[in-house]
Formats: structure tokens, C-alpha cells, sequence
């Protein structure tokens, strides 16, 4: 890894770039520098990379050579006055493989959005959120999958837990080109609203130009529920201790498909 | 031990059940079947204390520290807690509760109420594989989170495995039967049947005889339209099995 700007300038959107050499496998977990403002990411043939960062409001490009792959973990507060921006995008070569966790909490806008092109056969993206809100807290997420090539895979699961008057919009967008025969692309958004007056909203998009494809999304927007409250209940846990186990295994679930054992750790940790 | 008298109970509005008695006593296993749509699995809900079933009329009572009390407006965790089991009909799934903590979670609030000790993960990884044993379960599921990937007869062992560790005086089983393969079917009677003793009682609800080849109850009743209409020993069910319902329906 080359860090190719260390004083780099928090003010300017120079890209800082960081090259994973072809083959390489990194053992420690790269850091994006808190305040970086536009980051690239390149991954060379074949070489495999744990990347995390709190980074705020930024603009963050990977791209992913033939036979690489990059878990990226973000985890964002959403403290500030104003909306926490960002956007990711990524272009994927044949047989790579990009996975994504995007964690939020907070009580103030957060605004991700995710482009993701599958240029080569076989590449596979799994994009995974979890924003928890509180407040007056919004939150939107915008995801745009391009499948570009035969055999490439999307798999899409964004959580979000609402409280007080918070709110929630998804917005996924898959596009099968023409040639990318055989894909699979999945996609599920899921909202639990721990309050009356907490909202959500999905809204996805299919557009699949390709005959032989498997593709399905699906969304749910509901209050705890009641058949699984009672599940629990009548195993003798309390209500209370049942809706936080509730809750708890809400989030765990998508937590659960962080691949690297060390960023899930750091999610679970700052779960705590 | 469980005392039902005239009991009236809807949901969403229909009435359900409509007069129905039954009397448990401690070392008893009862049978109740009964064509589909008689009001076998609202019972179950109802004396587990499901919120959305409403009892109208009548009592439910429930023998606690010796004292029979009626549990119409009790919440299920205490009902629970106080020695009422439900094994469902269709177990819950509950994605990203790992099963091992959901059940330690669930002994240890009956521990707490009775006042005994508590077990810590270390303690109860090797109780409950013990348990496991007795139900030929694979140790994997442990791992796995409640009912998630589990198949149809998974769920019901997972269903018996609960009942193991909790120890339940009155376990009710609604249709545990139902989507088992005979082999599945012998493994879960033999775990009830080694939960059965002169201190605790069960209520089997069941569609069909063959169940009762393997828990032997020593009192069958017919339910039907929300009534109980017939009592009498295992032979009923034998009866029932050669018949079918009609000739009591009649």
C-alpha cells in the first residue's frame, strides 16, 4: 500500500490514492484518515484488502482488478448540523468481489450514495447498511447496481431501526444490461419503526434488459412483531427483555454478513 | 393443576370457543382432537395467554404456589414462568437471535423467578447438549439462530428441546406432530416422554391418532366447535382413528 499524499489538504478534493499491490495480501486492516474528503482505492490483480474508516462527508472510488477483493467498513455519526454526504462508487473486473457495510447512527441526515458497476464476468458486489436513527434523524440511501457482464452477482440487505420521528428512504436501483446474461441480483430492504411517528420509505427499480437473470427485491416496513414478541414471552422473557432481544437480533443479522472477522468486531464494539 | 370452566374466547371478533371445561390434574396426559376449525389451537393460544385472543366469558385457572388462580389476564412470560409451556404448531423464527442464547436467556428467567441460580454460557453449553442428546439434534443448530434454517422436524425437536430446559407442570402441545416423518416423529415422543412425570401435565392437541401410539394420553376429548363433546379413555382415539369424526359430530 502507497499512500501517495500523506500532508494531503483536508480543503481541496485532491484524490489521495492507495495502490494494493497485485497479489498482496494485507494483513492489518487500512485505515482511511478521519477528515479525508476524496479517497481512491485501487486494487490490484488478485490482491485482498480490509479497508475501514469513519469517514464523513467524502467521496470514496474503488476499483477492483481481476480476482481482487475489498471489504470496505464505514461507520458514520450522524451528530452534525449538517447531513453527513457520501459517495461511494466502484467498478469491478472479472472474478472480484467487493463487500460494503455502511453503519450509521445518529440524530441528525445522513445521505449515502452507491454506484456499483460489474464490468467482468463472474464479479459479485454483497452491499450491506445498517443505520440506526433516532431524533429527527434522515436518512436516505441511494444504491445503483449495473451489471455490465455475464455471471456477475448483487446482493443487497439495508437495515434501518427508526425511533422518536425519525425517517428512512432506500432507493435501489438494479440495471441488467443486455449482455449480462445469467446474473443474479438480490435485494431487501428491511425497516423496523420503534415508534408511532417514525417513517420509512423504499423504493426500488428494476430495469433488466438480459433474458436468463434471477432477480428479486423485496422490502418491509413494520413495528416489532407481535408473533415472534409472543415466541419469546412465552419462553418467560419479559417484554421489555424480549423486544431488545428483538432489536438486537434485527441488527445482528445484517452485522452478521460482515465477512471480516476483524470489522465485524469493530461493528459489535460500537454496538456496545 | 388447570381448571377450565365455560370458557367463551374469541379473536378478531369470532367466537371461538363457546362453553368449553377441562380439568388437568398432575400426571396426567390429556389428548384433544378434533376436526379443523374446532378451536384445538386457539385453546393452546389462549391458555399461554396469546394477546390477540380474548377471553369473553368463563375462567382459566392454574394452580400457583397451591392455589388455584385464575390467569385470564396474566402475561404470558409470567404464565410461562410460572410453569405454563406451549410448544406452537408453527415455531417462530427469529433471524440474528443465536439459539444457544435465546434458550440460555429463557432458563434464566424462570431461574430468577424461582429464586435459583442463574447459569453463565460456560454452565449451560454442556446442560443443553445434553439435552440435545435425548433429541438426536444435530449441535449445530445451537449456533444457529432460533428456527432460522431449521427444517420442519428441526423445529419441532427445537420446540421439545424448550420444553426440556424449561421443565415446564403443564406443557401443551399444539400439533407437534404435524410435518413429521415417522422416524422424527418417535425421536420427539421419546423426549416428551421422558419429560413426563407424576408432578407435571400435558395437554397433546393433535388432528390425528397416530401421535398417541407414542405419547399414550389417559384421557382423550373431542373438540368440536369450540366445545368439548366427548370424554373418555385412550380407546377414543382408536375409535376415532377407525371412524373418523362424523359419528360423533351427529
Amino acid at each position: 500500500m502507497i499512500g501517495s499524499s500523506p500532508d494531503m489538504d483536508h480543503l481541496t478534493a485532491v484524490p489521495q490514492i492507495f495502490r494494493f499491490r497485485r497479489r498482496s495480501e494485507a494483513t492489518d486492516i487500512m485505515r482511511i484518515p478521519a477528515g479525508a474528503r476524496h479517497i481512491v482505492l485501487h486494487v490490484e490483480e488478485g490482491a485482498r484488502v480490509a479497508v475501514a474508516g469513519n469517514f464523513g462527508p467524502s467521496e470514496v472510488e474503488a476499483v477492483l482488478e481481476e480476482g481482487a477483493h475489498l471489504e470496505i467498513l464505514r461507520v458514520a455519526r450522524a451528530d452534525g448540523i449538517s447531513p453527513c454526504v457520501s459517495h461511494f462508487k466502484a467498478r469491478l473486473a472479472a472474478g472480484s468481489c467487493l463487500r460494503s457495510f455502511f453503519f450509521t447512527r445518529g440524530e441528525s441526515g445522513v445521505s449515502d450514495d452507491i454506484n456499483v458497476v460489474l464490468e467482468g464476468a463472474g464479479a459479485g458486489v454483497f452491499l450491506n447498511g445498517l443505520h440506526l436513527l433516532a431524533g429527527e434523524a434522515k436518512a436516505e440511501s441511494t444504491t445503483n447496481i449495473e451489471h455490465a457482464a455475464p455471471s456477475t452477482t448483487s446482493d443487497q440487505l439495508y437495515k434501518c431501526l427508526l425511533r422518536d420521528t425519525s425517517y428512512s428512504l432506500f432507493n435501489g436501483r438494479i440495471l441488467v444490461r443486455r449482455e449480462a446474461q445469467l446474473t443474479n441480483a438480490y435485494q431487501l430492504n428491511k425497516n423496523m419503526l420503534l415508534s408511532t411517528q417514525a417513517r420509512a420509505d423504499t423504493r426500488p427499480e428494476l430495469e433488466i434488459f438480459a433474458d436468463d437473470v434471477k432477480c428479486s427485491h423485496g422490502a418491509t416496513i413494520g413495528h416489532m412483531d407481535h408473533d415472534q414478541l409472543f415466541y419469546l414471552q412465552t419462553r418467560g422473557i419479559d417484554k421489555a427483555a424480549a423486544g431488545e432481544m428483538l432489536t438486537n437480533g434485527f441488527v445482528e443479522d445484517v452485522v452478521d454478513r460482515i465477512s471480516d472477522p476483524r470489522l465485524k468486531n469493530e461493528v459489535q464494539r460500537s454496538l456496545r | 393443576m388447570l381448571n377450565i370452566k365455560d370458557l367463551y374466547a374469541s379473536v378478531d371478533g369470532h367466537q371461538i370457543l363457546k362453553g368449553l371445561d377441562l380439568s388437568v390434574k398432575a400426571g396426567e396426559v390429556h389428548a384433544i382432537m378434533g376436526p379443523n376449525g374446532s378451536g384445538k389451537s386457539t385453546l393452546s393460544k389462549i391458555v399461554a395467554g396469546h394477546p390477540q385472543y380474548t377471553v369473553d366469558r368463563g375462567s382459566i385457572e392454574f394452580e400457583i404456589n397451591g392455589a388455584m388462580t385464575n390467569i385470564a389476564a396474566m402475561e404470558p412470560d409470567l404464565r410461562a414462568r410460572e410453569g405454563i409451556f406451549l410448544a406452537f404448531q408453527y415455531p417462530v423464527e427469529i433471524p440474528g437471535v443465536p439459539t444457544s442464547e435465546f434458550l440460555r436467556s429463557s432458563y434464566n428467567a424462570l431461574a430468577r423467578h424461582h429464586g435459583l441460580a442463574e447459569m453463565d454460557p460456560l454452565d449451560f453449553d454442556p446442560f443443553i447438549r445434553e439435552k440435545m442428546k435425548v433429541l438426536e439434534m444435530d449441535e449445530k443448530y445451537i449456533d444457529r439462530a432460533v428456527n432460522v434454517d431449521f427444517s420442519g422436524g428441526e423445529k419441532k425437536r427445537n420446540e421439545i428441546l424448550q420444553m426440556a430446559v424449561l421443565n415446564p407442570r403443564l406443557a401443551v402441545l399444539d400439533e407437534t406432530d404435524s410435518g413429521l416423518d415417522v422416524d422424527s416423529m418417535k425421536i420427539v415422543a421419546h423426549g416428551v416422554n421422558v419429560l413426563r412425570t407424576k408432578r407435571n401435565a400435558m395437554v397433546v392437541i393433535t388432528h390425528y391418532q397416530r401421535l398417541l401410539n407414542y405419547i399414550k394420553p389417559d384421557i382423550v376429548h373431542v373438540l368440536y366447535q369450540g366445545r368439548i363433546i366427548k370424554t373418555a379413555g385412550p380407546e377414543l382415539a382408536l375409535q376415532i382413528e377407525e371412524k373418523g369424526y362424523d359419528w360423533l359430530i351427529a
